[in-house]
């Protein structure tokens, strides 16, 4: 592995990071709190990293991917489980991607919204089956590099730095009120969610597998984990930032893909907003292939059926079927003229759910010395793997009650 | 390294019968469970509402009502026609499902009159396009906001 291959990972890692659901939670966390919840962000940015590269390292060494382990750890019925909440939560998080996509072309092209969604759909089953594997991440990976436009912008608007340092260090908010507060730990758990939102790791492992990593690749598999995340980590908190110093002075929540884009527009024109119209459309986009292969690769690798995007179809054919037909769900159920908003966000936070079944039997194998031999966790990878899985698992009871007390997120 | 120490061989489960129905039972259990949450929230939104109840309407027309303002108020050239045109009609779409949302509420009794406040500038929002009276609008809707908060 060579340094333009570390570099080109890193980037890609950084395109990829946000989707539509940490766009509108990074954004509505600066309007509603400021930079209160920025901790958040980073401690959510450090978990992904800790579980994608286990996940990465167990895919190098013993070419094992998540729902395989899920399944050999968990055993059937806690994995049935897992897999059904998991396919269930790429589904939505699917059909959220594929409606943000068609709202975007409207806004470039101004056409109607349900024919857009139909040729969403055509362009997704088209990519997937005529692209390789490497090209589907660089493609959508580089090109949602666009959204650095939004860092841009934030850092013209001039924001305040004592302010944005202050975000980062954990503390009781300053709210309203009760409600407030009970809304602040809502946001808290759901930027959480939207930074850790298990297909990342999934599809990460998946990928590490169809790219046939070995042991010799851990090294790259750290670098591009640690630093491609960082720099990904970056755009959330403009994100946020764009909330606080944009949106929030102009009473506005943004609801809309199009809201995002007005405070580029805003600091760079036609310039800005093309930028950000086209960057969230390779991000959105990226998380409708990433999801609808993670819930194939789940289903597959849970069944014990042959796998991989670089298998021909006939050698493969249920894998296939499977992706296709969470393209094809996804994109029905946004015809019915769901919000993809609202749909992402209850996505969201039911997928905090998931993630303690997902994370542990990663954490299980990688701590195992038998399994992993010299490359299981050490001491430090293990006291962070632990750290976050009691984290999520409190999370993971948080969310519900949470979404009820506060109607959804809403107030 | 000696071999990889792993519970259950990756066998192709789901063609036996017996594990098929079991993962019917439990697919069907999880679905159930999604069910009465969804069924929860449903029976929440038939209990009478209160001022947190009435506020996230109001709050969404709020901020509707600010974005339509600063795309009427945004200096020329700044955002393509097309671009504002579809942005408008994306907007008012989500302001039917505000003023839906508004129409299915069945307030308190000391509330009774706030949904009557609040949907002339609603209705007033889907074909203004004069800056001057959409910052009217959105300050209305602020002041009927800020009115519920406790």
């Amino acid at each position: 592995m060579n340094f333009g291959e570390i570099f080109l990972g890193i980037l890609t890692a950084m395109g990829g990071f946000v989707e539509i659901g940490e766009l509108t939670f990074s954004l509505n966390a600066g309007t509603h709190f400021g930079y209160q919840l920025l901790w958040i962000t980073a401690l959510g940015t450090v978990g992904i990293m800790v579980y994608c590269e286990m996940a990465g390292r167990i895919a190098a060494v013993r070419q094992r991917p998540v729902f395989t382990l899920i399944r050999e750890r968990d055993g059937f019925s806690a994995g049935l489980a897992t897999l059904v909440a998991a396919n269930l939560v790429n589904l939505l998080t699917c059909t959220a991607e594929i409606g943000g996509v068609a709202m975007l072309w409207q806004l470039l092209s101004g056409w109607p919204y349900r024919p857009l969604l139909l040729l969403a759909l055509l362009f997704f089953l088209a990519t997937v089956w005529l692209l390789k594997f490497e090209w589907i991440e660089r493609v959508f990976g580089l090109g949602g590099l666009m959204m650095i436009v939004f860092i841009a912008a934030w850092w013209k608007l001039g924001p305040d730095w004592s302010a944005v340092g202050a975000g980062f260090v954990p503390r009781w908010p300053q709210t309203e009120g009760k409600r407030d507060t009970l809304l602040y730990f809502y946001y808290a758990v759901a930027l959480l969610s939207s930074i850790m939102l298990p297909y990342e790791t999934y599809f990460y492992a998946s990928g590490g597998i169809e790219d046939k990593w070995t042991p010799k690749d851990i090294g790259m598999n750290r670098m591009v984990v640690v630093v491609g995340f960082a720099l990904g980590s970056a755009l959330s908190v403009a994100l946020v930032g764009a909330g606080v110093e944009f949106f929030a002075p102009r009473h506005v929540d943004p609801q809309l893909p199009g809201t995002a884009a007005l405070s580029t527009a805003h600091a760079y024109g036609r310039l800005g907003l093309y930028l950000a119209l086209l960057g969230m459309f390779f991000a959105f986009a990226g998380a409708a292939i990433e999801t609808a292969l993670s819930g194939a690769y789940n289903l597959a690798q849970f069944a014990g059926w042959p796998w991989g995007k670089e298998k021909r179809p006939r050698d493969a054919g249920r894998f296939a079927l499977s992706w296709i037909v969470v393209f094809i769900g996804g994109t029905l159920i946004a015809l019915t003229g769901v919000d993809p908003v609202q749909v992402v966000e209850y996505s969201i936070v039911f997928s905090v759910v998931v993630l303690p079944f997902s994370y542990f039997p990663v954490l299980m194998v990688a701590n195992d010395r038998r399994i992993m031999g010299k490359h299981a966790n050490g001491p430090i990878a293990k006291a962070l793997g632990w750290f976050y899985l009691v984290l999520i698992t409190l999370a993971a009871l948080a969310a519900i009650p949470l979404f009820f007390a506060t109607h959804g997120g809403q107030g | 390294m000696s071999a990889p120490v792993l519970r259950v061989p990756p066998l192709s489960l789901m063609d036996r019968r017996t594990e098929r129905r079991r993962a019917c039972r439990q697919g069907a259990a999880v679905l159930a469970a999604a069910a009465i949450g969804v069924g929860a929230v449903g029976m929440g939104s038939h209990s009478r509402a209160g001022p947190d109840e009435l506020k996230i309407p109001i709050a969404e027309a709020r901020s509707q009502a600010a974005e339509l303002y600063w795309l009427a108020s945004a200096p020329a050239g700044v955002l393509p026609p097309r671009f504002v045109r579809t942005q408008q009609a994306q907007l008012r779409k989500n302001m039917e499902r505000t003023r839906k949302a508004l129409d299915d509420l069945r307030p308190v009794d000391a509330l009774q009159a706030l949904p009557a406040q609040a949907k002339p500038h609603l209705e007033a929002l889907g074909g203004e396009t004069d800056a001057a009276a959409l910052r009217a609008h959105r300050q209305a809707l602020a002041a009927l906001e800020q009115g519920l908060k406790r």
